[in-house]
């Protein structure tokens, strides 16, 4: 503690304390990481606002420290409260949505809860900065639909990252792209177990990852690959997209020929389920990879091989790893991290 | 080499690699161009900067960082701190909110981002009580605050 005033006409002597120091900008930088890895069993920001007035007032004037709208699963009218409270502190501020859906919040009060955060966070959509959704549920209603025609016609323009998770693919995730439709700056895409059939993506695209994502057509993907000419990072963990393809097909799907004259020409490889990375390289053209500087592909566990398929796909996988020089230097001309998850056939990179 | 005189007017004399971790020194060897004369830091005292030092001692081959980080707000925000530096920030909270000063001061971003972080750990997980008396903060809120606090704390526990 510092001694501030000591009057001699008086016995109170105040004292200031050190961190009362501080600058509010550099109290506000403290706050924000103090509740940087909040969780709903934390409520950092406002214990910070609860500890004095000035802190108040430094907590409740900084918008960056409410910006993080998060929706658990709940029956409580607290949390909507808080909720409320939190948004109006947030002011214009770029905002970071986070829900998470879950079966056990489809009672009625939880559906409650549910619909009102929905509606809170659509009526601040032009500030949603990223939307991160971890969809659990397993009622019959359609939140990301609601979500969905809740931004029809809007421009999500602030939008830069979407995250879906669901933990099924009810066919009702593909809904997620009338979402990012409306976000022409997308530059993050992150979806799992979501039906990707024809579906496109803003061209903005940085970086893709798919997991467990269906993809029925590789035409659908090959499309929409090549109208995302900023695309940075692909990350794939897939099924085999088409289990009938085979190579013999390949020149009616794509004018990558130099593939089919390459010297890694696994063609019975590719009607093995867990081989869709290998098809996928073998398969696209140089002018998808071009812009790519990082490039994640992830198989299917190693057991669905036997054989001779396994001894190439091995020979395949040595050849993806970095350092594997010619490969690299004639397909990937940009690509800085080359990653293949391990699948039971060689060392994770 | 560069010579600092500090407020209590000590003066130290350091690598010019090592001062310039500091971004005003650096701007002001640049504009003052080659010069034996001291630079005045006339808002850190001998013993901070003594410790400063030591911090931009022991960083000065870090790599710069990026140019736009401080306009990047989607940056991740994590408050891990390297082992060499918790030990360099385990001191009394005098002290720490002097480096924190210093740092902002001296414009030395990665060494007020540890002192931020070394504060922020120490408010995480504490009630507001805990946090009153950690940094010997008073109550000061008027009996309305205190009501709406109260209704807040009811929200919060409500869930």
């Amino acid at each position: 503690m510092r001694l501030l005033e000591a009057s001699p006409r008086s016995e109170i002597v105040r004292y200031t304390p050190a961190i009362g120091r501080l600058p509010t900008e550099l109290l506000q930088e403290i706050f924000l990481f103090a509740v940087d890895d909040d969780d709903k069993h934390k409520h950092t920001k406002w214990v910070v606002s609860h500890v004095c007035r000035h802190w108040r007032h430094v907590a409740t004037h900084y918008p960056r420290l409410w910006s993080r709208m998060r929706f658990d699963p709940t029956t409580r009218l607290g949390s909507r409260r808080l909720l409320q409270a939190a948004s109006q502190m947030a002011q214009a501020v770029d905002l970071d949505i986070c829900m998470t859906w879950s079966a056990t919040s489809s009672n009625w009060a939880g559906r409650r809860e549910k619909a009102n955060f929905i509606a809170l966070a659509l009526s601040r959509r032009s500030q949603w900065k990223s939307l991160v959704i971890t969809d659990n549920e397993f009622g019959v209603e359609s939140n990301l639909a609601v979500l969905a025609e809740g931004v029809r016609h809007a421009a999500l323009p602030r939008l830069k990252s979407v995250q879906y998770h669901t933990t099924r693919n009810g066919g009702e995730g593909h809904r997620v792209f009338e979402l990012v439709t409306s976000a022409s700056n997308l530059e993050v895409l992150n979806l799992r177990n979501v039906d990707f059939m024809g579906r496109r993506v803003p061209e903005r695209l940085r970086i893709l990852r798919l997991d467990n994502c269906n993809l029925r057509t590789i035409d659908a993907l090959y499309e929409m690959l090549a109208l995302v000419p900023n695309l940075k990072v692909l990350h794939i963990s897939i099924p085999c997209p088409t289990p009938a393809y085979t190579s013999t097909t390949t020149h009616n799907l794509f004018p990558c020929y130099s593939f089919a004259c390459s010297p890694w020409d696994y063609g019975h490889i590719h009607t093995t389920p867990g081989l869709c990375g290998s098809w996928l390289l073998r398969t696209w053209a140089p002018s998808i990879y071009g812009p790519l500087e990082t490039l994640v592909l992830t198989a299917c566990p190693s057991t669905q091989l036997k054989g001779e398929q396994k001894l190439a796909t091995r020979r395949f996988l040595k050849r993806l790893q970095p350092g594997a020089g010619k490969f690299r230097r004639s397909m990937f001309l940009n690509c800085l991290a080359l990653h293949y998850l391990s699948c039971g056939l060689c060392n994770p990179c | 080499m560069v010579t600092l005189t500090t407020s209590d007017n000590e003066t130290f004399t350091v690598d010019k690699k090592v001062a310039e971790k500091s971004v005003l020194i650096k701007n002001m060897l640049e504009d003052v161009g080659e010069s034996d004369q001291a630079i005045p830091l006339p808002n850190v005292t001998a013993s901070v900067l003594k410790k400063v030092l030591e911090w931009c001692e022991h960083h000065k081959d870090d790599p710069a960082p990026p140019e736009n980080e401080d306009k990047d707000d989607t940056r991740k925000r994590t408050t891990d701190i390297s082992e060499w530096d918790q030990k360099f920030i385990a001191v009394d909270q005098e002290m720490l909110f002097e480096i924190i000063l210093a740092a902002n001061y001296l414009d030395i971003k990665a060494l007020l981002d540890v002192g931020c972080k070394t504060v922020a750990n120490m408010i995480k997980g504490k009630s507001p009580e805990e946090i009153r008396k950690l940094f010997n903060i008073v109550n000061d809120f008027t009996p309305e605050e205190e009501a709406q606090i109260k209704k807040e704390n009811e929200w919060a526990e409500d869930r």
